[in-house]
Parts: C-alpha cells; structure tokens; sequence
C-alpha cells in the first residue's frame, strides 16, 4: 500500500485548523442580548454644565433575538460631589418587552418590572448610590423588541422606557453610566447563566462659575489692598496735618 | 543469617519496622488531605460545606448561612417549600413576591436585597430540579446541624 508524505507545513496547517474546528464550538454564540440605549438628552449641554442646570436622560433597552430570563439595569458609575439624582420615571407601563404590545410570531412574552415609581436612589452593602431602574425576572424567555410600548405606553412609539434627571452641584467631570455593572443586576440567560449588558454612558463635565470667583478675587486681591494703602496715606497724611 | 538479613530488608531496603511506620504516615496523610477536599474554593472542606459547587465561606456574605436549617446553604437552596424538589411553584410563592425587596431564604448571595443575581442561582437549580448539593450528610432532614 504506497504511503503519501505530508509535507511539515502542510501537517502544520492541517493541525490547526483542526484546533480551530474544535475550539469554535466551545466559544459563545452571543456575547451581549442587551444594551442599553440613550436616545436622548436635554436640558443643558452635559459637557458644559453650570452648577444649578439640569439634565434629563432618555434611556431606552434594546436586545437582540437572545432569550432574557432576568435583567436588572441601574444609572450608577456618578460622582455625587458633581452630579446629583433628582427625578426619574420608568415604564408607565407596568412591564417590559412588549407586555402590552402585540408580539410579532417570532416575540417572546415579557418581563415584568419590580421597580415602581417615581425611580428612587438605593445603595447595596458599601457601594456608591445607584437609581435602580429595572429588575424583572421570569421562568419563561423573554425578548425585547422595537414594538415594545415606552413612558407613553404606545406600541411601536420607540419611546424612552426610563427618563432621569441630574442637577451639576459642583465642578468636576463624570460620567452616569447606564447598564448592569452595578451589584446584583445582570442580564440573565438561560440556566442562570450571567452576562452583561452593553452600557448606555453619559459624560458629564460641570465647569466652574467663573464670574463669582473673579469678583471675589478683584475683591480679595484688588480692592481690597487698594483699600488698605489708601486708609494707611490717609492715616499718615491725618498725622502730619495733626504734628504740622 | 543472610536470610534474617533478607526478611529485614525485605520492603525497598528498609527494616520492616521503618517501613510500616512510613506506610502509616502516608495513610494519615492521604486521609487528611480527602478530609480537606474544598471543590468551590471557599475554605469550607466539602465534607461541612452546606454548598459544594457555590462558593459561601467566610469571604462571602452568605457565608454557610442556612435559613431553614435544612442542610443546604442558602445560596444552593431554591426549594423554599423544602419540598425537596425545585420548581414553579417555589418561583411563584417564594421568589417573585420578593423581588426588588429584602429577602431571607431567596437572598441566596447574602447581600442584603433579592435581585437578579439571585434569580440566576435560582435559576441554576431550578434547571437541575433539586437543591444543593450539599456536602452534610443530613442535608433534607430539618433540623440539619452538622
């Protein structure tokens, strides 16, 4: 029986894309089911707020055609010494993923929301405060879509699904991160398994009030002194009047 | 006497003495280290651990926390009917109602408040069907005290 000789590169090759063929299997089919979209901001310029302004985020959860279990999304990742939580709003209707739209044939049924309103700031153990937007769960799979009803429970609106309001309180920069980084919300697939959402972000930068401390410093550092030297000549030319 | 020698030095060289007290050494020691068997990691030995495949010792906050002292750790044990079995029904009476809120039996990671996180270690077992396992031989029987 002739033997066939395999030439060194060709076994090389051979050899790996074997390994290819065994390893493909064993990676994730999907590495996000969900991200978390901002569809809009208003209010002030978030990158060149005032102390005082405010801003308003609309939030909205996309998926694709993965199956949720699970899903907890919270606004965390801010700095309270720059930003502050004011207000916020979520779903008007009591659940997500079309829970009152008609599902198109390929839909899943919904996932209900255990957050109620108005949106609320919370803190798990040692952590930073987050606003807790949504957490829902269900034995039965669960799928977004863009048919699903916003904060004015219309079908097929596209609406925001959560709306939340910042105020700048101090000068800084930071960013509100919309997503399930925070303690104890994920994206749960099936059989329990874990993995995270992609994030919606919002860089914030608060810039300093620059009128008032340059009042203060013409104040501080100019009239002041100004002041000062022109009560002392006075002093002085009061004395000399005083001793001529 | 070359024959006492060879009775002697029968076992690798060694008297026999030294060699049956060598044998007892590594018997001990292999026992001790099956006793100390830890598979999750968690610095409990499997043998007292109330949740062999999650980690819940004490660098965690449900640190071998057991609520209804049924054997099975609190972070492995979604049968919150201790009806043995894991299913819809311990979903919709024990888990659901919950939610969002502080939890007891169905704060599974201890953390003070039942999220999705801890739906996916119930989810886990509600997959499997069964709670646990648990490494405490009386686990299903109320009370378990290890």
């Amino acid at each position: 029986m002739p033997t066939v000789e395999i030439s060194p590169s060709r076994r090389l090759r051979r050899t790996a894309l074997t390994l290819v063929a065994l390893v493909l299997p064993l990676l994730p089919a999907a590495a996000q089911a969900v991200t978390l979209q901002v569809i809009g901001v208003s209010g002030a310029n978030p990158a060149a707020m005032s102390v005082g302004e405010t801003i308003t985020i609309d939030v909205r959860v996309v998926a694709d055609a993965d199956a949720v279990y699970g899903l907890g999304v919270s606004a965390y990742g801010y700095d309270e010494a720059v930003v502050d939580y004011v207000d916020g709003s979520g779903l008007a209707v009591a659940s997500i993923f079309h829970a009152v739209a008609i599902p198109p044939a390929t839909a899943l049924i919904g996932l209900d929301n255990a957050i109620g309103n108005p949106l609320l700031e919370s803190v798990i153990g040692g952590n930073d405060p987050r606003v807790w937007l949504f957490t829902g769960t269900s034995l039965s799979p669960a799928n977004a879509q863009p048919l699903d009803p916003g904060l004015d429970g219309v079908v097929g609106g596209g609406d925001a699904q959560f709306r939340v309001t910042f105020q700048a309180v101090a000068p800084g920069a930071t960013q509100i991160v919309f997503g399930t980084g925070y303690e104890g919300d994920a994206v749960v697939l099936a059989d329990g398994v874990q993995i995270q959402a992609v994030s919606g972000i919002v860089a914030v930068s608060v810039l300093g009030t620059t009128a008032v401390p340059s009042l203060q410093g013409i104040l501080l550092y100019g009239l002041l002194p100004a002041l000062l030297v022109g009560a002392a000549l006075a002093a002085v030319r009061r004395h000399g009047e005083l001793g001529g | 006497m070359h024959s006492q020698e060879s009775l002697d030095t029968a076992t690798f060289g060694l008297p026999a003495s030294l060699f049956l007290l060598a044998l007892l050494v590594v018997l001990l020691a292999s026992s001790q280290a099956s006793a100390q068997l830890d598979g999750d990691g968690d610095l409990v030995p499997d043998s007292f651990d109330n949740c062999l495949e999650i980690a819940n010792g004490p660098n965690e906050p449900s640190n071998q926390v057991d609520t209804d002292l049924d054997g099975y750790g609190n972070p492995c044990d979604g049968d919150y009917d201790n009806s043995l079995i894991v299913d819809a029904s311990d979903y919709a009476t024990g888990f659901f109602p919950t939610l969002a809120g502080p939890g007891t039996l169905t704060d599974h990671d201890g953390n003070g408040i039942v999220t999705v996180t801890d739906f996916s270690l119930f989810l886990r077992q509600f997959s499997s069907g069964v709670p646990g396992p648990s490494g405490l031989a009386c686990a299903g029987t109320i009370p378990c005290l290890p």
